[in-house]
């Protein structure tokens, strides 16, 4: 049996099912001490005073950490511009507090009582500042400015131009206009924010918590340390879940300063309203665009401005937006296009990285758009995908030619015929929904496709490391790979072990996977996002393997051992037209949605997705499939349900009972998941990055379904009862 | 930290004895309100005292009237699967059915359902349209309340000091019931639940009773609607018409419905319960 393409059980399911898998807030040590954080819990305000006299003198408190003990108090994933804690000081920039989730001091103490006791009796002087509760305010003149370096509140602005829209919209015979909001979204992991800090045997500072990339949060921890790198270890134990949430630091940097202070082990455990304000979110945003097609349903130009909320602080807000940028027209090859994309700073809590990255924010503009073409030109939504769908060397935006092995029209054929799409003399033809007996309930079918990079874009120097040493004699005893890269629940290391296995010809099960562990795996993986760690790891490792199976054949010493660092094509930056090579490759996906509606309730039940995603070479189909599930149930919640709701900078939804995330009763009927093997030229035997794409069509294909169902457009999204009702009104 | 006692009453006269003359006691059914509210710091020093072991308290039968006698100690997953429930009292059993999930089913009873009195309870609406009647038993003897009085307010009952429910009574009187519900998404009780029954003689509404949910303070009695009914062919149209007359009354709101949104699904509500109970009167 080969070990690619075959359903291997995962190895860590038992212990997590029984809950015997130690995560990072289960760990203790001897003479261990727990830290509680103390939040700013309001948007915006100076810091005059911190008086930490009573808190100090309650018994057990060993040390209250604040501003004045960070040695470099900024962190960030791109741009150093959050405090690591917020307090009084020469520095201006620390002694603001921007969010509800900046912190202003950490209580390290003998018992998680004594510490909270302390923490309740810390002296907060605060000078409340105007809060700057969107980025439509943000951008007024006078509004309060957030960050020195950027007196508009801008961070950044991304202009494309590729051909001349105003030639291209005279082409056009029809014309759509449309604007769309979406609204922010929690991870909502399993497991919040949790950590243990401790000095290792060797001296170093060492962390074990939750994270995506282990070498980034060394270098974020060691910089605010002033540590050389090497003083810092960051280990990973089992993650619960992440989804781009655990991309920026939470608890590293404050615990692993709590340990070098005290010489003693720190814990630290965040509590889910904690996790809630705490770390970033999904980018809120807002589109105008135009789409312009002939009428034989060729697209001949697009307008889109559009603008995300960054929140308080940067963290991975510029990389979302250039992604954004290049999906805002969709996966479709238009001559003239212009976009004008920000990202504005306010005072709510930042926004960063989630499952897509900025492609579901931007597709459901441009899908929206796609739809209403359809409808306006009387074509069918598949037809008129089809006719402008990428292919191999159609230009992108920024005006470089697609990758080689570009699927779109395939995913887009496969999706349709499964959900009963016909192809008729005419063309193609959407199946009608069967309609249920009572009046006010109605169904429909809507379709939607997408596509979104793999790896890390823009000029970013893109690289995996991996060792494979083979042990045994004449045959193959063990494997053992180190590869740094986090297993965050996907199931990461198991396609490692498979695609390691595969390169070596051996049974899987002969192979382990050293992982996550700054001091035993020593070069980078980057991070577990951006759908790229089975294609980059899965490159390293088959890279590893066959040089040491070349080894292995020609050497007499054993075991052998053999390192490879995976390096895929170059990208480059966008200029001031957007002209760049973006990526490396992508991913394509479509899905269709069968969607049921109560006119007079407002609720939105979703009956069918069927969803086809090329994944290019199925490591493991069955968590393949796990990966469409997944997606489709949290992109039906951001879509329907899950409404993350600020106001003035204040979080309101800051519990699950008030930020509800599907249940078993609300997730679809069924989910269809077609896997699609197209073969990417790029990846290890072919594999794709798949872990976000099935996110990405969602929302659109569901609108597209409540209005076949209503004759109604949705653009603005969470689909709330209440806001589906207001719509319908509106548009009766 | 909290100290609890527990006493396991043998009889109907020892729980009213112990609940009488036990400071601070509490009378115990399925435990699915009481046990949560230690985690609220309400239960205190508490002395429990537990209804299981009473025999007799979860019987469901017939009385020589001809009413349906349901003990206080019948589960709710009992109510929903009882044939002569299901037969005569559909609104119940659509209600009990849709009560929280199958393991609260299996242990929250009707009479803690009943005494507990939540504003979004499923089953205060029921037994308000079907006219029932709770027997009670305490220190001063036996009575019944009809459901209009027992309740009083949000979370307020007619039951005195050491009372305790026995059974409830609902009288089989031919017509039609039905009972619809909005779930609240985080909970899962009613947002907003509509009962209905009505009578039609000759084609009109006869007797009729509506009741809601969730939507208000506490369950309450929609006499508007049932006076706009009364006497009316129940066309669609005549419904929809009637179902403006809930109206006036202080809905509640939440980040999950308004009081705006609450009365529109009143209204929508009342329409389909009152269609089906139509259905099934005919
Ligand atoms: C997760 C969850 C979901 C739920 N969902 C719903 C829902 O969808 N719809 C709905 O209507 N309800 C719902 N409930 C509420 C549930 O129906 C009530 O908690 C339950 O019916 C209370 O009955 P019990 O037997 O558990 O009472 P207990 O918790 O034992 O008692 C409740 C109260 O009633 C008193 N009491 C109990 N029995 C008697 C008696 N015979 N006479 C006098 N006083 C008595 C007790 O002293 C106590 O004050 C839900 C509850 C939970 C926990």
């Amino acid at each position: 049996m080969r070990a690619i393409g075959s359903s291997l059980p995962r190895g860590d399911a038992v212990g997590k099912v029984v809950g015997a898998t130690p995560y990072s807030g289960d760990l203790s040590m001897p003479g261990m001490l727990h830290a509680v954080t103390l939040f700013a819990r309001r948007p915006h305000a100076r810091i005059l005073a911190l008086d930490l006299g009573e808190a100090g003198r309650v018994p057990g408190v060993v040390c209250i950490l604040t501003a004045a003990d960070v040695p470099h108090n900024r962190f960030g994933l791109n741009v150093p511009d959050q405090p690591v804690l917020c307090g009084p000081g020469d520095d201006e920039h620390a002694s603001r507090v921007r969010f509800v989730g900046d912190k202003v001091a950490v209580v390290v103490a003998e018992t998680v009582e004594a510490a909270e006791r302390a923490r309740a009796l810390i002296r907060v002087e605060y000078e409340a500042l105007p809060v700057v509760p969107n980025p439509v305010a943000a951008r007024q003149t006078g509004a309060p400015v957030l960050h020195a370096a950027h007196p508009d509140n801008v961070l950044l602005h991304y202009r494309v131009r590729k051909g001349d829209t105003l030639a291209g919209f005279a082409q056009a015979d029809v014309v759509v206009e449309g604007e769309y909001s979406v609204g922010g979204q929690e991870h909502a992991f399993l497991q919040p924010e949790a950590g243990l800090a401790w000095l290792d045997e060797e001296g170093r500072v060492a962390v074990a918590c939750a994270g995506q990339w282990a070498h980034e949060e060394q270098e974020q921890i060691a910089h605010a340390l002033r540590l050389p790198d090497e003083r810092v270890r960051v280990i990973h134990p089992a993650i619960g879940g992440a989804f781009g949430g655990r991309e920026d630091i939470s608890v590293q940097i404050v615990l692993a300063l709590a340990a070098q202070k005290t010489g003693r082990p720190v814990k630290m455990v965040w509590t889910r309203e904690e996790s809630i304000i705490g770390h970033h979110k999904r980018h809120p945003m807002t589109y105008r665009c135009r789409t312009g097609a002939t009428r034989d349903g060729r697209l001949v130009a697009a307008e889109v401005e559009l603008v995300s909320d960054c929140g308080a602080y940067a963290s991975t807000s510029t990389k979302v937006l250039g992604n954004a940028t290049i999906m805002a027209v969709g996966p479709y090859d238009i001559p003239h296009v212009s976009i004008d994309a920000y990202t504005v700073y306010t005072n709510n809590v930042p926004s960063g990285a989630f499952r897509g990255f900025g492609a579901p924010q931007s597709h459901f503009a441009a899908e929206s758009q796609m739809n209403k073409l359809a409808a306006a030109l009387g074509m069918d939504p598949v037809e008129l995908r089809l006719k402008n769908a990428l292919r191999d060397g159609s230009l992108q935006v920024t005006q470089a030619p697609m990758p080689a092995g570009v699927s779109m029209d395939h995913v887009i054929e496969q999706c349709a015929e499964s959900i009963g799409w016909r192809r008729t003399a005419q063309g193609w033809q959407r199946p009608a929904a069967a309609q249920p007996d009572s009046p006010w309930l109605r169904r429909g079918i809507g379709f939607a496709a997408a596509f979104k990079n793999i790896g890390f874009s823009f000029g970013y120097r893109e690289h995996c490391w991996a060792t494979v040493e083979i042990h045994g004699g004449g045959d193959i005893d063990r494997v053992v790979v180190r590869c740094a890269g986090s297993d965050v629940g996907q199931g990461a290391h198991l396609a490692f072990q498979q695609i390691a296995a595969e390169a070596l010809g051996i049974e899987a099960e002969k192979v382990e996977i050293v992982s996550a562990d700054t001091a035993t795996t020593p070069g980078s993986s980057g991070s577990a996002s951006a759908s790229r760690m089975t294609f980059m790891a899965g490159n390293a490792i088959r890279g590893a393997a066959e040089k040491a199976l070349a080894m292995w054949r020609d050497e007499e010493d054993r075991p052998v051992i053999a390192t490879y660092e995976f390096n895929p094509p170059a990208t480059t930056p966008m200029d001031d037209m957007g002209r760049s090579t973006p990526n490396f490759t992508y991913g394509y996906v479509a899905e269709a949605v069968e969607a049921e509606i109560d006119t007079e309730t407002g609720e939105v039940r979703v009956r069918r997705v069927v969803c086809a995603d090329d994944v290019g070479r199925a490591v493991n189909p069955q968590q393949v499939t796990g990966q469409i599930e997944g997606a489709v149930v949290q992109a039906q919640g951001w879509a329907t349900i899950e409404n993350f709701v600020q106001r003035d900078g204040l979080v309101l939804t800051p519990h699950l009972s008030t930020y509800l995330i599907p249940t078993v009763r609300d997730i679809p009927d069924r989910v269809d998941s077609i896997i699609v093997e197209v073969p990417d030229p790029l990846g290890p035997f072919g594999a794709r990055g798949m872990a976000e794409m099935p996110f990405i069509p969602f929302a659109p294909a569901l609108t597209a379904a409540l209005h076949d169902a209503t004759g109604v457009w949705f653009d603005h999204l969470p689909l709330t009862p209440v806001r589906v009702l207001e719509t319908l009104d509106e548009q009766a | 930290m909290l100290a609890i006692q527990y006493k396991a009453a043998q009889s109907l006269d020892e729980a009213v004895t112990l609940l009488a003359t036990t400071a601070g006691a509490r009378a115990l059914a399925g435990g699915h309100t009481l046990l949560l509210e230690p985690t609220r710091s309400q239960l205190g020093a508490a002395t429990l005292v537990d209804l299981g072991k009473i025999q007799g308290l979860n019987d469901i039968g017939f009385t020589r009237t001809g009413a349906l006698r349901i003990g206080a100690m019948t589960t709710i997953a009992a109510l929903a699967d009882n044939a002569d429930i299901q037969r005569d009292l559909p609104a119940l059993a659509e209600a009990a059915s849709q009560v929280g999930d199958p393991q609260v089913r299996n242990w929250a009873t009707l009479g803690g359902s009943l005494a507990d009195n939540d504003p979004e309870s499923d089953l205060t609406a029921v037994l308000l349209a079907l006219d029932a009647q709770l027997h009670l038993q305490g220190p001063n003897g036996t009575r019944a309340v009809a459901a209009d009085q027992f309740i009083t307010g949000p979370r307020q009952t007619a039951l005195t000091q050491g009372e305790l429910i026995t059974d409830v009574r609902i009288p089989i009187v031919g017509g039609g019931s039905a009972y619809e519900k909005f779930k609240h998404p985080a909970t899962l009780y009613a947002l907003c639940g509509v009962a209905a029954h009505v009578s039609l003689i000759d084609g009109k509404v006869g007797a009729c009773r509506v009741a809601v949910t969730g939507a208000t303070e506490y369950a309450t009695r929609l006499t508007g609607v049932e006076a706009a009914l009364a006497g009316q062919e129940p066309t669609a149209e005549a419904i929809a018409a009637a179902s403006e007359a809930a109206s006036g009354l202080a809905f509640r709101g939440d980040p999950f419905g308004s009081p705006e949104y609450r009365a529109h699904l009143t209204r929508v509500l009342v329409q389909r319960a009152v269609t089906r109970a139509v259905e099934r009167a005919r």
